[in-house]
């Protein structure tokens, strides 16, 4: 009998722990599916298309007809190299100027006694609310050598200095300029988070402040900077309005620009497109790899549970220096900006030879910003915008989720297969990802294209690293004892998750939604390829103002974002209870 | 002549203005159609004219027919025909109505189109066999050029080879669809074979289509450019310092084709529509509003055409076919563009 009850018993746990393995493979293998289908399947679509010769949109892919040939054409097709070449030193540049200015400014912000910090960290975020698009259009009204309101205010002022934004150099201050920002998040939550008992070492070994900030602080948050840099590299390459607009007009194509034309224009080349845009995410993964490398072997963990203030460097009269500094990077990046788009918005006719033209009154007008408003479309625009955003953070946040609670979980099976595939949409640039999608669903008759759907799984495939990244620092201070104690209480796993981790969680899932929605509604890259009319999203729309109306409209819908994308930034983070500060601001 | 032009837009708007019910039915469909038209209240429009022109000419449709939304996703044609052939394959085709650029386009996705005649069919001359395609209107190049920034503006086009005009040229992609390829076209059988390099020594700036060029010239970003009169005439209406000149050595024109979708999901407002655009009040928008030419028998040229002076130049349709791809390769490589 006492044999039976124990054979009973043992048997039953036999079948728990089956039913339990049983579940865990199920839970792993939907998330696999869904990982499949969300990142790996429009990959195979895109390296199926750069090897074959079908146009994966009118005929299908048919791997029989295998070639090689676009790969070797994409390598010794002049254009193609020139714009690879172009984009490297572009956002290559553009980081490099990211990581100068987004780090001066971390710096003066966390570690400095500068006045008027707190503001500054504040504005410092405003270029985010910028799209890029929209950072370009004002950059072409004013640096453009030829027309710049800058130009003219110094011939004005009949000083020899020109500027001209439709140049290398422009397009490596512009990319920089507006993706500075990341580079700050980055490094002033490294700066902000450093144990000071390291630097205190320092000066009490004799070195002076300076020194210990140049050979303490700085190689300590050395893997900041770097991750910043290489991820800013990758976004910026594969942004499509900044070199569309200050590009296009000198002739400087990058890949992004690149890969358009050769994908929207008829005859449309798609397997020339696939073979570029593969070589660009190989270009990408070498980063991301160097990147993650470069963050194993050096480990600089500096972070413990003990409270401490960083320490704040006296300047001196220097900080008076470092504030006049701060003013012009907000007059470059905030006023002239906004500025020229208000002139371009306001005025009839964007025609200002000289400086006194700006001031005849008669020459402005509402005009623009009546046809946008009375444009059925461009308002539709906003509201496909919210939902998409707000769609793409719901979706996108339970996914990333579940995989990082998966991945945390080491027991889970295939935990570092999903761990690997969610990381890989990070060495995708956006506009690719767009095409990829594109070829993978619009074949298939379940009528995913044309639908916001299309765009909400992009986005959310696309931004699955960057929001795991987010959730998984919040994750991982969950003790596993919370989850052992729930299970010994009899919770059941899903139970636990709703009870216990996800409570704990909370402040993580709302930052990574909220850097989901503001990321999602500022896309336009991989929105390219994937919207219709019923879906344009207000990106796609300012694009279109931009190429198919006028200048002043452009910039009147231009300027409406800015303060719409502030005001969302601003409600989301306030509904998330500002607990994106560490990823969006 | 300009008198002439103007007292008969006054006439016929006056006639318009008056025109009884009944008539108005018959102009531009049965009671039945306008009534299902109003009934669906929505249709999409995918064109390659530009979005400031065509709101224009849709605000007068919703004049007369209020009610009807009509959507615009407005592109180059050679953009736009890639993305129908991706709708197409997708089973996914949002437009109601496509105004593409040229014919050859139309006929790359005549699958997607219907057959139809507007009520005044007769006025047009006869359309391709299947019906297809109407021309909506019928673009004409000019010389364009800043009126502030040039004084003495080119009056020919061999003059845009001239090296005063060395960077402060604009110049419309020969992709765009069929206004740049007969634009092209023209300048290589009239204007000598030799014509493309020596305009490509002068270093224009390529755009996309006429309208981003339309807005470099009023901001001066480019001097001159072959432009199309329809992006740059009306601005000149409103004031702005732009406007152009008809070349000597003659006018390439290409008729604009529009055409009605098979499967629309609104195809009584889609058909109204095609019937109102083609109708003698539609098409006096394109001369008046737009400034552009009109295939409709009896509508007048656009104001500043004069047929003693200027002469039309047409492609024949067989060099056309001939001479596209290969002539189209030599020139993007020729202008570095693609």
């Amino acid at each position: 009998m006492l044999t039976s009850t124990a054979e009973q018993s043992k048997a039953g746990r036999v079948a728990q722990t089956a039913f339990a393995l049983l579940g865990n493979w199920f839970w792993s293998g939907l998330l696999l599916i869904i990982l499949a289908l969300l990142v790996i399947y429009p990959m195979i679509m895109l390296v199926v298309g750069a090897l074959t010769d079908m146009d994966p949109i009118t005929e299908g892919i048919d791997v029989s007809r295998f070639a090689l040939h676009h790969f070797s054409a994409a390598l010794t097709n002049p254009n193609a190299s020139a714009a690879l070449l172009n984009s490297l030193i572009a956002c290559g540049g553009g980081a490099f100027v990211a990581v100068v200015v987004g780090l001066t400014f971390s710096w003066m912000v966390v570690r400095t006694n500068m006045p008027g910090r707190k503001l500054i960290a504040a504005l410092s975020y405003i270029p985010l609310f910028v799209p890029p698009m929209v950072g370009a259009i004002a950059w072409s009204l004013l640096g453009s050598p030829t027309t710049g309101l800058l130009n003219t205010f110094f011939k004005w002022f009949n000083l020899d200095l020109r500027i001209n934004t439709y140049s290398m150099g422009g397009l490596i201050a512009v990319f920089g300029m507006y993706y500075a920002p990341y580079v700050y998040m980055f490094t002033a939550s490294a700066l902000r988070n450093m144990d000071p008992t390291l630097e205190e070492a320092s000066e009490i070994s004799g070195a002076s402040a300076f020194y210990t900030q140049l050979h303490v602080t700085f190689p300590l948050i050395l893997p900041a900077i770097l991750s910043s840099m290489l991820l800013s590299f990758v976004v910026m390459l594969g942004i499509y309005g900044i070199p569309s607009v200050l590009g296009s007009q000198s002739g400087i194509m990058l890949l992004s620009t690149y890969l358009f034309q050769l994908t929207s224009w008829s005859p449309p080349l798609y397997n020339a497109a696939a073979a570029v845009s593969i070589l660009m995410i190989i270009v990408a993964a070498v980063l991301v790899l160097i990147q993650q490398k470069v963050l194993s072997k050096r480990s600089y963990i500096t972070i413990s549970g003990k409270g401490f203030r960083p320490r704040e460097l006296n300047l001196g009269h220097w900080k008076w220096l470092m504030f006049v500094l701060a003013m012009i990077y907000l007059l470059v990046v905030v006023v002239l900006p906004i500025g020229a788009l208000t002139i371009a918005a306001t005025r009839k006719f964007m025609f200002v030879p000289t400086m006194a033209s700006l001031f005849e009154l008669k020459q402005y007008s509402w005009g623009h910003f009546q046809t946008v408003l009375a444009d059925q479309q461009t308002i539709q625009s906003v509201w496909n915008t919210l939902v998409i955003g707000c769609a793409t953070a719901l979706v996108g946040g339970v996914l990333a989720f579940a995989i990082g609670y998966t991945v945390q979980r080491k027991d889970a099976p295939a935990a570092r297969v999903i761990d690997l595939i969610s990381t890989l949409p990070a060495a995708v640039p956006g506009l690719i990802v767009g095409v990829a999608y594109l070829w993978a669903w619009i074949g298939l008759p379940i009528g995913l294209y044309g639908t916001i759907w299309i765009l909400v799984f992009a986005f959310v495939g696309r931004f699955i690293p960057d929001t795991v990244k987010v959730l998984s620092t919040s994750l991982a201070q969950i003790h596993p004892e919370l989850k052992e104690a729930a299970w010994i209480s009899g919770k059941g796993p899903l139970r636990t998750i709703t009870t216990i981790i996800l409570p704990l969680a909370k402040p993580g899932v709302a930052a990574a939604m909220t850097l989901l929605f503001v990321l999602a509604i500022r896309e336009l890259g991989s929105s390219l390829f994937l919207y219709t009319t019923d879906t344009m999203m207000m990106a796609i729309a300012l694009l279109n103002l931009y190429e198919s109306g006028t200048l002043g409209t452009a910039a009147a819908f231009g300027l409406a974002q800015v303060v719409l994308l502030g005001l969302l930034i601003g409600l989301a983070n306030r509904l998330s209870g500002g607990s994106t500060n560490s990823s969006v601001g | 002549m300009k008198q002439t032009l103007l007292g008969s837009i006054l006439v016929a708007c006056a006639l318009q203005g008056v025109t009884p019910v009944v008539a108005q039915t018959n102009e531009y469909g049965s009671p039945e159609l306008i009534k299902a038209a109003t009934k669906e209240g929505k249709l999409v429009l995918y064109t390659t004219m530009d979005k400031e022109n065509t709101m224009r000419a849709i605000g007068l449709f919703n004049k007369r027919f209020p009610g009807i939304d009509v959507q615009v996703l407005r592109m180059p044609g050679g953009q736009l025909v890639t993305r129908v052939q991706a709708e197409m394959a997708a089973g996914k085709l949002a437009a109601d109505i496509v105004s593409f650029s040229d014919q050859a386009q139309v006929d790359s996705v005549q699958t997607a189109f219907a057959d139809y005649s507007p009520p005044n069919a007769s006025g047009f001359p006869a359309p391709n066999a299947a019906k297809k395609a109407w021309p909506l209107t019928m673009a004409a190049w000019c010389i364009g050029y800043n009126t502030e920034l040039v004084k003495n503006p080119p009056k020919s086009w061999a003059e845009l080879t001239d090296v005063q005009y060395k960077g402060k040229l604009g110049e419309v992609t020969i992709l765009t669809g069929g206004t740049g390829w007969i634009r092209s076209m023209f300048e290589r059988e009239t204007l000598g074979e030799g014509y493309w390099a020596a305009l490509a020594a002068n270093k224009p700036k390529i755009f996309p289509s006429g309208v981003p060029l339309s807005d470099a010239l009023l901001r001066g970003e480019v001097s001159v450019a072959a432009i199309i009169t329809n992006q740059i005439l009306p601005r000149t209406k409103e004031g702005a310092p732009i406007t152009c000149n008809f070349a000597k050595e003659g006018i390439p024109v290409i008729e604009l084709p529009i055409s009605l979708v098979k499967n629309a999901k609104a195809p009584n407002a889609a058909t109204l529509f095609m019937n109102w655009s083609l109708s003698k009040e539609g098409q006096s928008i394109v001369v008046n509003d737009w400034k552009m030419f009109s295939a409709l028998s009896g509508t007048p040229a656009p104001e500043g055409f004069d047929p003693s002076v200027h002469k039309i130049w047409r492609a024949d349709p067989a060099k056309t076919a001939a001479n596209r791809e290969s002539w189209t390769k030599e020139w993007t490589q020729l202008f570095n563009w693609r």
